[in-house]
């Protein structure tokens, strides 16, 4: 009775772990020799394989003009013109200047906060959710020198001295209003930016790693090969049992 | 189907706990109603001058990231009392601390948002309610008592304990400041909490 239970379980369990075992052996080979077959130099090139590890394409920069220059985003990075001036948490949403009542202001926008620089582009704060900032900011806009935000939560003007956040109510969206747009980056900006973006090379040899550990799939791919692994014990010592049994009978 | 059932339970096992630790915990809303109960406070800006960016640089053994600081006051001149939010990174990612200060002594530290995936202990009363009390000792810059550890948890740990002491070095400041002449303090707005 114990004997055919144990069989059943073992085939299941067999069934399960066999694309597993495939695949770690497959990359586990692979890492045996990443040395001679150059996994460890070459880098990955493929867009797809770089989104893997949030590193898109450099292609992908977006472009707020502000005065007569750029704001750019790319791999989460911002930009003033080729200069980095931070990271940018969410997407660029828009860039606007502000004459405060002290002096001027740069705010540029990104999904999850604002973040006021000097006009020397040096950073002054960032302001996020924990100032009262409804999110998720969409685009920034200027009315009458006061900051206009469009978030997925509504409209709202923004009062970065007293941190302060009013709805604007549906129609009651003044005319004058002027919206930061995007804009196409020029191409010889594109071509300095990708200098500058910090693009660690990531080999194959890593990405082998990654997917031989589960990494790849984040944290929970971890606990997946765990899992695995634990399936593979079981697998083990069920097997080692029913070769036992099968002797003696 | 059973064996399904079973996997289900394997998987639930082996489920990473710890990932449950990223979250917003608190609101800054909720967390300046909790620490100015029984008064609106007024929110006010610091500009780090160089000597604060200095003491700041030897706390957090980095530049902080800006030039100026918000933080809310107790309307209440005699309250002497200052609410500080804090974002200081643990490992990888930032965590949202707000720090509440009374009379140079912190009245209670509350973790806002967790954004790691270890280390979410440190939201805990049992490791939160260890600030309660302490004050920055002068001749070092150091709390005035020792914080225990949480095992996992030890940048988390080492993140809420400098934002403690960079909130109580700030306070001490601001506070000296409202006394005395009022300079670097911007001034201060009445906000509406609730």
């Amino acid at each position: 009775m114990f004997s055919k239970l144990l069989k059943r379980w073992h085939g299941r369990m067999g069934v399960i772990a066999a694309s597993f075992v495939l695949l770690l052996s497959i990359t586990g080979l692979c890492l045996n020799h990443v040395s001679s077959w150059d996994f460890d130099t070459k880098a990955l090139q493929s867009p797809s394989l770089l989104a893997l590890y949030g590193m898109a394409e450099v292609g992908t920069v977006v472009s707020y003009p502000l005065s007569d220059a750029y704001i750019s985003e790319s791999n989460g990075q911002l930009f003033y013109q080729t200069k980095g001036i931070g990271r940018c948490d969410g997407s660029l949403a828009g860039a606007v200047a502000l004459s405060s009542k002290t002096a001027p202001l740069m705010v540029v926008a990104c999904g999850q906060e604002l973040l006021l620089f000097s006009p020397t582009f040096q950073l002054i704060e960032k302001v996020g959710a924990a100032f009262g900032l409804p999110l998720e900011v969409q685009r920034i806009g200027l009315v009458d020198n006061v900051l206009l935000v469009d978030t997925s939560s509504g409209l709202f003007f923004a009062d970065l001295d007293t941190l302060s956040w009013t709805a604007i109510e549906e129609g009651e969206m003044p005319r004058s209003s002027q919206w930061s747009e995007s804009a196409l980056t020029p191409e010889t900006l594109k071509r300095e930016l990708a200098k500058s973006i910090d693009r660690e090379d990531i080999t194959y040899e890593r990405l082998l790693l990654d997917i031989h550990s589960g990494r790849i799939f984040g944290e929970w791919g971890v606990y997946l090969v765990d899992a695995m692994a634990l399936l593979f014990m079981l697998l083990a010592i069920s097997g080692l049992i029913l070769w036992r049994k099968d002797r003696k009978t | 189907m059973k064996l399904f059932r079973y996997l289900s339970v394997l998987m639930f096992c082996l489920c990473p706990f710890s990932v449950l630790g990223k979250g917003v915990y608190m609101t800054s809303e909720d967390f300046l109603a909790e620490s100015f109960s029984s008064t609106q406070p007024l929110i006010e800006s610091l500009w780090l001058t160089n000597e604060i960016r200095d003491a700041a640089k030897k706390i957090f053994n980095h530049a902080y990231p800006g030039l100026r600081i918000r933080y809310w006051r107790d309307s209440e001149e005699s309250a002497q009392r200052t609410a500080w939010i804090i974002n200081e990174i643990g490992k990888t990612r930032p965590i949202t601390i707000g720090i509440t200060i009374a009379n140079y002594k912190i009245e209670r530290v509350r973790i806002l948002e967790f954004r790691e995936s270890r280390g979410g202990e440190v939201r805990m009363p049992f490791f939160t309610r260890q600030f309660v009390g302490l004050t920055l000792q002068a001749s070092n810059s150091q709390l005035s008592e020792t914080i225990d550890g949480v095992t996992g948890a030890t940048l988390s740990v080492k993140a809420v304990k400098k934002s403690a002491r960079f909130a109580l070095l700030l306070h001490q400041l601001v506070t000296r400041n409202a006394t005395a002449s009022g300079q670097n303090v911007t001034a201060s707005k009445r906000v509406a909490l609730r």
